[in-house]
């Protein structure tokens, strides 16, 4: 049974790959958005743009952003083509979700190693690079489960992509407070608590979010 | 005489609230009785998103349209108290510290609340469909079970805030009059009860709308 899940899920996942690299241009789209915004800011404030703390919490905020772009498209390419039909008749709701969360986290993941070495040439100061691992490791897995379910609910909706980012932002603000507070210590050894509020936030938005997933299309 | 209790209750919060309770030492002049307004309303708001999202997760589970009425009535009134309870905050505040706006953990944690059920509204008003409108809305309200008790009570408690301690503080401990403190149950009663009435009402023109139709 649990074979079976993970085996179609993990079709779906290696389908969506295939198609990316078929056509790596829509996934380059949300990637060149955090390089530009990261190199104009770069351009018009120059070396004085501040302290390691204040860079981080910029680079988080860039990655939030380009996450909703790329993210978006995850439920939205499967209406435009009505194969979501398809996928619904082949697999059950959670497995397509998990299918598609194991996507988006990959993307995410991807998103976060190639906006750091670009962060990192222009204003060499970051935080410490194990604290930030940590951060990266930790912050995908509460952004992406949420920010799935909600691709599925604004693919309904008049102005989908202007949508997203409204609904998206309040949900995801708990998780963005509590990572530019981390971000904005070095110190890491104290901030411990806040380190298990994340997890816990991450743990909650993947329940949650799998959980109400199968309820949305349930009468389908 | 059908809501009876609500106007006993009413009658008696107005009185305790200006006539029983003492002003609060430390605070400018009468803005203490500004708490027996101010903390209902916040506490009631919270109440209503919670019952939203209880509302809306039965809704899934049923799909019995009822539900998602209720949830978005709650939100709605919800919504209205959570603007009541801001804005006397703000005007508590002006009072308090010289300002309407001071950046106190729990001020900007209720306009994220505040924003989160206006993406609500946006949401349920920009999806067409008639059948997948519940639907959509109620599981996004069911993510207000992370969203309202994080801003109520997590930033509030890690974040260096203005305001005078919670009733409910780490320490446990009581730190206020005991009059003012029985005012204030009676005041937070009185307002439940005003909210469970007017849910109750809006919902009933609500459904004689629909049956108009």
């Amino acid at each position: 049974m649990l074979k079976s899940f993970f085996r179609k899920s993990v079709r779906l996942f290696y389908k969506d790959i295939l198609e990316e690299w078929r056509r790596p241009w829509d996934l380059m789209v949300s990637f060149l958005f955090g390089a530009t915004i990261i190199t104009s800011l770069a351009i018009s404030v120059g070396p004085q743009f501040g302290n390691p703390e204040f860079v981080t919490a910029v680079f988080w905020t860039i990655v939030y952003l380009a996450s909703f772009i790329a993210v978006a498209r995850s439920f939205d390419k499967e209406y435009e083509r009505n194969t979501i039909y398809l996928l619904f008749m082949s697999m059950e709701y959670d497995e397509l979700f998990f299918g598609k969360l194991l996507y988006n986290l990959t993307v995410l993941y991807a998103l976060i190693t190639l906006l750091y070495p670009i962060t990192l040439f222009f204003f060499q100061e970051f935080i410490d690079f194990w604290f930030f691992i940590i951060l990266a490791l930790l912050v995908p897995l509460g952004i992406t489960p949420i920010l799935t379910l909600i691709a599925a609910l604004t693919v309904h909706a008049r102005h989908k992509t202007a949508i997203l980012p409204i609904v998206a932002i309040p949900i995801l603000l708990p998780l963005q407070i509590v990572t530019f507070k981390l971000s904005l210590t070095l110190d890491f050894s104290s901030k411990w608590d806040m380190i298990i509020l994340l997890v816990f936030y991450d743990l909650v938005a993947i329940f949650s979010s799998v959980s109400l997933y199968s309820f949305i299309f349930a009468e389908k | 005489m059908r809501y009876i209790f609500l106007w006993i209750f009413g009658l008696l919060y107005l009185y305790m609230s200006f006539y029983y309770s003492p002003l609060a030492e430390k605070f400018e002049g009468i803005s203490s009785r500004a708490l027996f307004f101010h903390v209902p309303a916040a506490w009631v708001s919270l109440l209503a998103f919670c019952m939203a999202a209880y509302f809306s997760i039965r809704y899934l589970t049923s799909r019995n349209y009822k539900f998602d009425l209720k949830a978005v009535l709650s939100v709605e009134l919800g919504f209205l108290f959570c603007v009541l309870a801001t804005i006397t905050g703000s005007l508590w505040a002006k009072v308090m510290w010289g300002s309407y706006w001071n950046w106190d953990p729990r001020q900007t944690s209720i306009i994220a609340v505040l924003i989160f059920y206006v993406a609500y509204l946006v949401l349920r008003d920009s999806v067409e469909d008639k059948k997948i409108k519940p639907v959509v809305a109620a599981a996004y309200a069911s993510l207000g079970f992370i969203v309202a008790p994080f801003f109520y009570f997590v930033i509030p408690r890690i974040t260096y805030s203005l305001h005078p301690d919670p009733v409910v503080n780490t320490e446990a401990k009581l730190k206020m009059d005991s009059k003012i403190f029985i005012t204030l149950i009676v005041s937070t009663l009185f307002f439940t009860l005003l909210y469970l009435v007017m849910l109750r009402l809006v919902e009933r023109v609500e459904l004689l709308k629909r049956k108009a139709k």
